[in-house]
């Protein structure tokens, strides 16, 4: 039994209007002013691309885990992975703004800083490059493997066919950690040449786990309006909700880590990151950071009662979704733009919603091919056989 | 004592095969009324309680009150031993180094809750309890392995033997059980 997402596609021409909108205003800005188009262009890309690099991570992280919570969202997850290869055409404009976003191209600047002397072995045009090819030949090859190898449902495939998908997923895993934190010192880390943290990545991929959260039990509420879901039981949008609060959790753990080590150690070649971060309008922004993306969703997440109530846990997905979009500014601008009294560029807003719009539509067209929810466990579950499976014991 | 009073029974409990039946069960007895009821499972059925309608326990609100005892104290300690009470100039940082309270504050949260929750589950559960009267029924040993329960007691003020045990029995159970005080 599945039940396919026939509601998909006109989730999908809902997202193209705004898409074509913002896709128009960044043409202007792109006219306008054309460092800034590619800026905040990063911006938003870097807010989309977690989203489907979320979802690699989520469905191998449950390839070795197994359990309920991910069988939930599986095709959702699955929607996701699909659009990793074509989030590779949408770096180009990245590609091609390299020199306008990062200082360390500039030769001028490079040829009289002994630092940025010394990191030009890495830190150069054709290997930055490079990498990005590297990182997307990586992901997609990745992605594509896996749905290959993925099983539709906790009982389908032998024990070797669960096996194989189990070790892509332990080798795939370790490869993705290493690679998306390469990526994140590539295009959000060296935007500030001189500042290193070696947790910087970590803080990264936290970001990719609450997105692809968000987006993944997001879609679960929202499609179960139209086509009920045997998954969607108050036990696993706890789950859920669990992960999306564990994400916020780790986000404040890793981001305050980070702080507290630069802070304690007190060494201007680390503090000046956040010393630039708290010049100008950007002072509220570093002030709201911690607020928007760790008190407020804690205080929202905490209560049992509140974790199964769908609708409020899709508004949380949504509101979570939205500063993290917002921290990518956080990353980029603030370097970009020293201490500007007003922090945000109105290209800052459009780039995030049209990219996060243009990822959607493409998600919801694979959403709309997707051959629906697994079936659910057996029919009872007793105390002799576990529910979680694959990968519980062997 | 003048008059002999036949020993109250404790309760009734019903014995169910499946998760699915007993929280079926859960929420027919929920429908009919009982209040002081439970259920009993080999591994812990978390739907269980919402099924009977019984999640109105005070422990989350305790284990935020031990976070929340946590956090504050955790502040309040370093604040006077650093501030008032012993203040050292450390490295030309200012005496009142909020970002270093952080660990402190985190830790202190985190111990009192888990604390609270252990202590208040054991306390709430009026444990250590070395004598139940469901260990009179020699069915409830199959608890531990492979049998789901709902139990009804006596002190619901709809209880009564002859109706509450026809109206268990109509739920289809492997079987219904008193138990002895």
């Amino acid at each position: 039994m599945s039940l396919a997402f026939s509601a998909a596609a006109s989730y999908k021409r809902k997202m193209l209007l705004p898409a074509a909108v913002g896709a128009g205003l960044m043409v202007f800005g792109f006219l306008l002013n054309r460092p800034q188009f590619f800026q905040s262009y990063l911006q938003g890309y870097l807010f989309a691309v977690a989203i489907p690099l979320g979802c690699l991570g989520v469905t191998m992280i449950h390839n070795l885990s197994g359990g309920n919570w991910g069988w939930t969202i599986r095709p959702f997850l699955e929607a996701g992975i699909k659009t990793l290869p074509a989030m590779a055409l949408l770096f180009i404009p990245v590609a091609l703004g390299v020199t306008s976003i990062f200082p360390w191209t500039n030769h001028e600047l490079v040829a009289h800083d002994p630092v940025l002397l010394g990191k030009e072995a890495y830190l150069n045009v054709p290997f930055w490059l490079g990498r990005a090819a590297f990182y997307f030949a990586l992901w997609s090859i990745l992605s594509l493997w896996l749905l290959r190898w993925l099983l539709p449902s906790p009982t389908a495939g032998t024990l070797s066919q669960q096996h194989r998908v189990q070790r892509l997923s332990a080798g795939g895993l370790l490869l993705f950690v290493l690679s998306t934190s390469f990526a994140a010192i590539d295009w959000a880390m060296s935007i500030e040449p001189h500042w290193f943290s070696s947790i910087f990545g970590v803080i990264v991929i936290v970001g990719y786990v609450i997105s692809a959260f968000s987006v993944a039990t997001m879609s679960l509420i929202l499609f179960n309006n139209t086509t009920p879901n045997p998954w969607l039981t108050s036990k696993n949008l706890h789950d859920l909700s669990k992960f999306m609060f564990m994400g916020i959790m780790l986000w404040g753990y890793m981001s305050l880590s980070q702080f507290l080590i630069i802070w304690s150690g007190n060494l201007p070649e680390e503090t000046f990151w956040y010393y630039e971060r708290s010049l100008g309008g950007w002072w509220w922004l570093s002030l709201f950071m911690p607020i928007l993306q760790w008190v407020l969703p804690f205080c929202l997440l905490l209560s049992a009662k509140m974790k199964k109530k769908a609708p409020y846990v899709f508004k949380v997905g949504a509101f979570l979704l939205v500063v993290r979009a917002l921290e990518q500014v956080w990353f980029i601008s603030p370097s970009l733009r020293l201490g500007a009294a007003f922090p945000f560029h109105w290209m800052d807003l459009v780039a995030p919603v049209t990219l996060g719009a243009l990822w959607a539509a493409l998600y919801f067209s694979f959403l709309g091919g997707s051959s629906g929810v697994p079936a659910p466990a057996g029919h009872a579950h007793t105390a002799h056989e576990p529910q979680d499976q694959p990968g519980g014991k062997h | 004592m003048d008059k002999a009073v036949e020993p109250k029974i404790f309760g009734l409990i019903a014995e169910f095969t499946t998760v699915e039946t007993l929280l079926e069960a859960a929420k027919k007895v929920r429908d009919a009324g009982y209040k002081n009821t439970d259920t009993y499972s080999p591994f812990p059925v978390e739907e269980a309680l919402d099924c009977l309608g019984q999640h109105h326990s005070r422990i989350a609100w305790l284990i935020l009150l031990g976070g929340i005892t946590g956090l504050a104290s955790a502040f309040g300690l370093q604040f006077f031993v650093a501030v008032i009470d012993y203040p050292i100039n450390v490295g030309g940082r200012p005496l009142f180094s909020w970002p270093m309270y952080f660990p402190i504050m985190f830790e202190l949260t985190v111990l009192l809750s888990v604390f609270t929750a252990v202590f208040g589950m054991i306390g709430l559960n009026r444990l250590p309890q070395p004598y139940h009267p469901l260990f009179n029924v020699p069915e409830f040993a199959r608890a531990s392995k492979d049998s789901f329960f709902i139990g009804i007691e006596s002190t619901d003020p709809k209880f009564d033997l002859a109706g509450t045990k026809s109206f268990l029995q109509s739920l289809h159970p492997r079987g219904v059980h008193e138990v002895q005080p």
